[in-house]
């Protein structure tokens, strides 16, 4: 069990340096000298340009540059804002805890609504309620996140006038973002909990489990619930990523605060720093995931903690 | 006779969806005392597992229904009982044991935690209490630390464990019937007999009644106190076992009983086999539903149903009662096996022949699985060399080895004179149309989306050019030449039964008229009849195209009646060679003589005065990840000397032709 905890952070480590790379090579393979996202060629004399360089360390060879860059993050230092010369990693922890509890409260939501669902539906299959919830997990699988979020907010802000439709202040604000983000992804768990769970149903054991006299309810919620999650936490490690990808559109339809709202911004104003800085941030979030999600299959499976 | 446990009666159950309204079992009847077994016998597809599950109330959940009957067991009906009833039955009075330890039990949850939370449904004893008591049943059943079993998951035990702990959960509460559905068939034939001897004892421990489903004639021989003959949904014949095995009076039986490869079966006949298959559910025969596979059907039989009726020793359902007898019945087709030329051509030269897997784990660690290791033997031109051993034993490896589906580790393969243990792909492509393969699961070996003329005509595209036409009658050609029907050229292999698809299996493999065919389990999973139908086919054609085979099963019957010479591996070892008839007759290896005597006989059974015990090997195969020293077999072997575990031996001669690798051989 040690072990394979181990081998997975240190393959973890090994894809942050990775994405580390990647998030330095943007400014380099960015059409055009990285250095005229700062200044404008058709003002600026060729000698300024130079000087500017030099003051931030451009002229120097690429891979000078790579070693110094993960020295600074090393250091914590990932630069300032170039609109606001603002410290990147203050701007980024300011707005960090606003999209965790944007991403937390909708992996709730769409765990616990998928899973349920999922599991009424295999054990009703064929029947109204599984029809019911197979159209609608089909429904907000199709819809874009979008669309679902302004309905929403056409349906409870402007029309019943329940819930705000923007800000990111107590916890009214949330139920809107979240509960969009949530029911979207949660189809996609819908359809794996009930494929899985028909398939187990089918598995010999299950025989077994019903011949030793044990109650329906417990065969299906001890036995097929738990051989149910080895797959599906792969989909969930997955919808949290898509979740923090969904967070830039949400927190832009919903007005609320975020790094997904931030690396919009700073990508139109072309900020490279915030961008650079953001995505980083973001790499370790999804490795962390990933992470979570490969010592829960070795705690769920008894199969993987051996191998 | 004691007190009826189980009286079943009339009982019809019948799978209903939206278009079809099947009966898959027709109005059946037995009764199990206390203390009894009861064995339901009859090919795939005859019921018997549905009347299992019936018995316990699962086919509910399988899309059956009761749709008339009895099933009275302890003064009550159990037909009647609403689900909740019946589940506080179901592991506590009537417990069950299925056929795939492997697959049966939870795969995440341990071996204890399953088996204490059946004690735990049906009585109320505190966590600590049931699992000293499943630690009692484990240490019973034969399992050994089985505190450290209980702590363990499913994977981690082999088969025969897992059987073993299956038996212990069955028999947590006491039950008053156990259920054994199939328990032996993906087992050893060793580990089978281990079983067998286990349920024997434990029945008379526990003075349970046993219904014991099996396929295996050879099973209900050595087990039953009385045998149930199913055929598509009735009860054909139920009699007291030896009366059953001496004089079966339905032709079905007779033909079931006839087509069994005994170990003393005469080599050169043909093996005898019921034409055709069980009928689809939804297509039954009117009359006897066995007419159209019976010789001696008549008219009568093709109108009328015959009732289950009484007869001195038990009943039978056959309007022909007394007149008929399978066993008069000469067998069909002219035999095939005449004695062969002594040739000493070989086809085959394998030398010293290891393949070994390496894994490494964390931080390095190497661990070597040695699948086979240092075998050498011949395959002579024409012959059909068997090749035997329990599962684990390197057979199918060794077998991948000679078709170089695998590179070997070490040692060299001359096939026809010429080396091919490292022949690059090109030179492999040419040896390769030489030499086919026919697998255990031939639906498994065809891309179901394929029609059958496509499939056996693949191997012809990939080496002759010929024109489609001359392709296509070359198909046509090979599938009759296997028994099939022309039209089956446009059809997919899920249009046919089990014996079909292996014909059109056999059918690929002989298109290229190659010259060696490896048979890996090919008729392991078929029934009885069609397994001789099968059988006498691959006979046929070694005759007419001059096949060379190399037989892998574990079916020791079924390989010595095809065999000219059989090799036993145990543990990636070949531990004696020997031709056929001798080794079961002379056999000289402790491993070989083991083997024989586990395998369940009809012919044995009643042999001496009373019902004889089997004898199987204790233990089981060790892992090839770490062989014990010297003999490998030491540990199991009953005449093992400090020499044997120190001391590796060699195959040496010890008979014409028979070879043995046993130091206590002179």
């Amino acid at each position: 069990m040690a072990g394979v905890v181990i081998k997975k952070i240190l393959t973890s480590l090994v894809v942050l340096f990775g994405a580390l790379v990647l998030v330095f090579l943007i400014m380099n393979v960015l059409p055009g000298d990285p250095i005229f996202s700062i200044v404008d060629p058709t003002t600026t004399s060729p000698e300024e340009i130079a000087a500017l360089k030099h003051e931030l360390g451009m002229d120097k060879p690429l891979g000078q540059q790579f070693v110094e860059y993960v020295i600074d993050i090393l250091h914590g230092d990932f630069g300032k804002s170039r609109a606001s010369s603002e410290p990147v990693l203050a701007l980024i922890l300011k707005n960090l805890p606003k999209t965790i509890e944007l991403t937390v409260v909708s992996v709730v939501i769409s765990v616990t609504l998928g899973i349920l669902l999922g599991i009424l539906s295999a054990v009703f299959r064929n029947r109204v309620l599984d029809t019911v919830v197979r159209v609608l997990s089909l429904i907000t699988i199709s819809m874009p996140t979008f669309w679902t979020g302004v309905l929403f907010i056409l349906l409870f802000s402007v029309k019943l006038r329940w819930l705000p439709s923007m800000g990111s202040e107590g916890f009214r604000t949330l139920i809107l973002p979240s509960v969009t983000l949530g029911i979207v992804s949660s189809g996609v768990i819908v359809r794996m909990v009930r494929n899985s769970a028909l398939e187990i149903i089918n598995e010999p054991f299950i025989v077994t489990l019903r011949a030793k006299g044990l109650a329906e309810r417990t065969v299906m919620l001890r036995h097929v619930l738990r051989n149910v999650m080895i797959p599906t936490i792969t989909v969930i490690g997955l919808q949290v990523t898509n979740m923090l990808a969904g967070s830039v559109i949400i927190e832009t339809v919903f007005s609320r605060q975020g790094i997904g709202r931030i690396i919009s911004t700073a990508i139109m104003a072309r900020d490279i720093p915030i961008v650079q800085g953001v995505v980083f941030f973001s790499a370790i979030i999804c490795v962390v995931v990933n992470l979570v999600v490969d010592v829960s299959y070795a705690i769920i499976d008894p199969r993987v903690r051996r191998a | 006779m004691s007190e009826k446990l189980l009286s079943v009666s009339g009982l019809n159950v019948e799978f209903v969806n939206k278009r079809h309204h099947v009966n898959v079992i027709d109005g059946i009847s037995f009764d199990i005392s206390a203390g009894e077994t009861v064995c339901l016998v009859g090919e795939s597809g005859s019921g018997k597992s549905v009347t299992a599950k019936t018995v316990m109330r699962l086919i509910e959940h399988e899309g059956g229904r009761i749709a008339g009957g009895n099933l009275v067991f302890n003064g009550d009906d159990l037909a009647q009982y609403k689900e909740k009833a019946v589940r506080s039955i179901r592991g506590d009075r009537i417990a069950m044991v299925f056929q795939e330890p492997m697959a049966a039990f939870d795969p995440v949850f341990t071996i204890g935690k399953q088996i204490t939370e059946c004690i735990r449904r049906h009585t109320k004893q505190t966590v600590a209490q049931a699992n000293a008591k499943a630690v009692d049943l484990l240490r019973r059943v034969g399992i050994s630390e089985p505190e450290a079993r209980m702590k363990q998951y499913p994977n981690e035990l082999s088969g025969g464990m897992l059987q073993r702990a299956m038996i212990a959960m069955a028999l947590s509460c006491e039950p008053d019937i156990l259920i054994a559905d199939e328990p032996t068939t993906a087992l050893d034939v060793t580990i089978q007999a281990q079983i067998l001897n286990l349920l024997r004892e434990l029945k008379r421990e526990f003075n349970m009644a046993v219904l014991l489903i099996t396929h295996d004639l050879g099973i209900a021989a050595e087990m039953a106190d009385r045998v149930c003959v199913m055929y598509a949904g009735r009860i054909v014949e139920n009699s007291a076992t030896e009366a059953i095995l001496r004089r079966p009076l339905h032709p079905y039986t007779q033909g079931l009983l006839r087509s069994v490869t005994a170990l003393n079966h005469d080599k050169n006949e043909k093996l005898y086999s019921i034409s055709g298959t069980i009928p689809a559910l939804t297509e039954m025969p009117e009359g006897c539903r066995f007419n159209p596979r019976c010789p001696f059907a008549t008219d009568k039989c093709r109108e009328a149903e015959p009732p289950l009726e009484t007869r001195a020793l038990g009943s039978v359902a056959c309007w022909r009662t007394g007149e008929v007898n399978v066993s008069s019945l000469p067998v069909k087709g002219v035999d095939a096996a005449q004695e062969r030329e002594e040739s000493a051509e070989k086809l085959f030269e394998v030398r010293n022949v290891s393949r070994h897997y390496v894994a490494r784990g964390f931080g390095g660690a190497k661990n070597v699985t040695r699948a086979v290791d240092d075998v050498s033997f011949d395959i002579i031109k024409g012959e059909t060399f068997g090749l035997v051993g329990e599962s684990g034993s390197g057979k199918s490896t060794l077998g991948r080895l000679l078709l170089r589906l695998e590179k070997v580790t070490s040692g060299e393969i001359r096939f026809d004179g010429r080396d091919i243990t490292n022949l690059k792909s090109g030179e492999l492509r040419d040896t390769r149309r030489h030499m086919q393969a026919i697998f255990q699961d031939p639906y498994g070996s065809m891309d179901p989306r394929w029609r059958v003329g496509k499939i056996v005509e693949e191997p012809l595209r990939a080496y002759e050019k010929l024109e489609n036409s001359k392709i296509r009658g070359r198909a046509a050609e090979l599938l009759e030449l296997v028994g099939l029907d022309r039209a089956a050229y446009e059809k997919f292999p899920h249009e046919f039964s089990g014996g079909q698809r292996q014909r059109i299996c056999i059918a690929r493999a002989v298109a290229l008229s190659s010259k060696f065919i490896l048979a890996d389990e090919a008729v392991s999973a078929l029934d009885v009849s069609v397994q001789a139908q099968i059988v006498n086919l691959l006979r046929e054609l070694q005759e007419k195209l001059g096949l060379t085979y190399l037989f892998i099963a574990h079916s020791l019957s079924v390989v010595r009646h095809v065999s000219d010479r059989i090799g036993v591996m145990y543990l990636g070892q070949l531990v004696e060679i020997a031709p056929a008839t001798e080794l079961f007759s002379h056999p000289a290896h402790p491993y070989t003589r083991g083997l024989i005597a586990s395998v369940p006989s009809v012919d044995n059974a009643f042999a001496g005065e009373t019902r004889r015990e089997l004898t199987p090997l204790s233990g089981e195969i060790p892992s090839p990840m770490r062989p014990p020293s010297g003999c490998r077999f030491h540990p199991r072997c009953p005449s093992a000397t400090a020499r044997c575990s120190e001391e590796s031996p060699t195959l040496r001669q010890c008979g014409s032709g028979h070879l043995a690798a046993c130091h206590n051989i002179s």
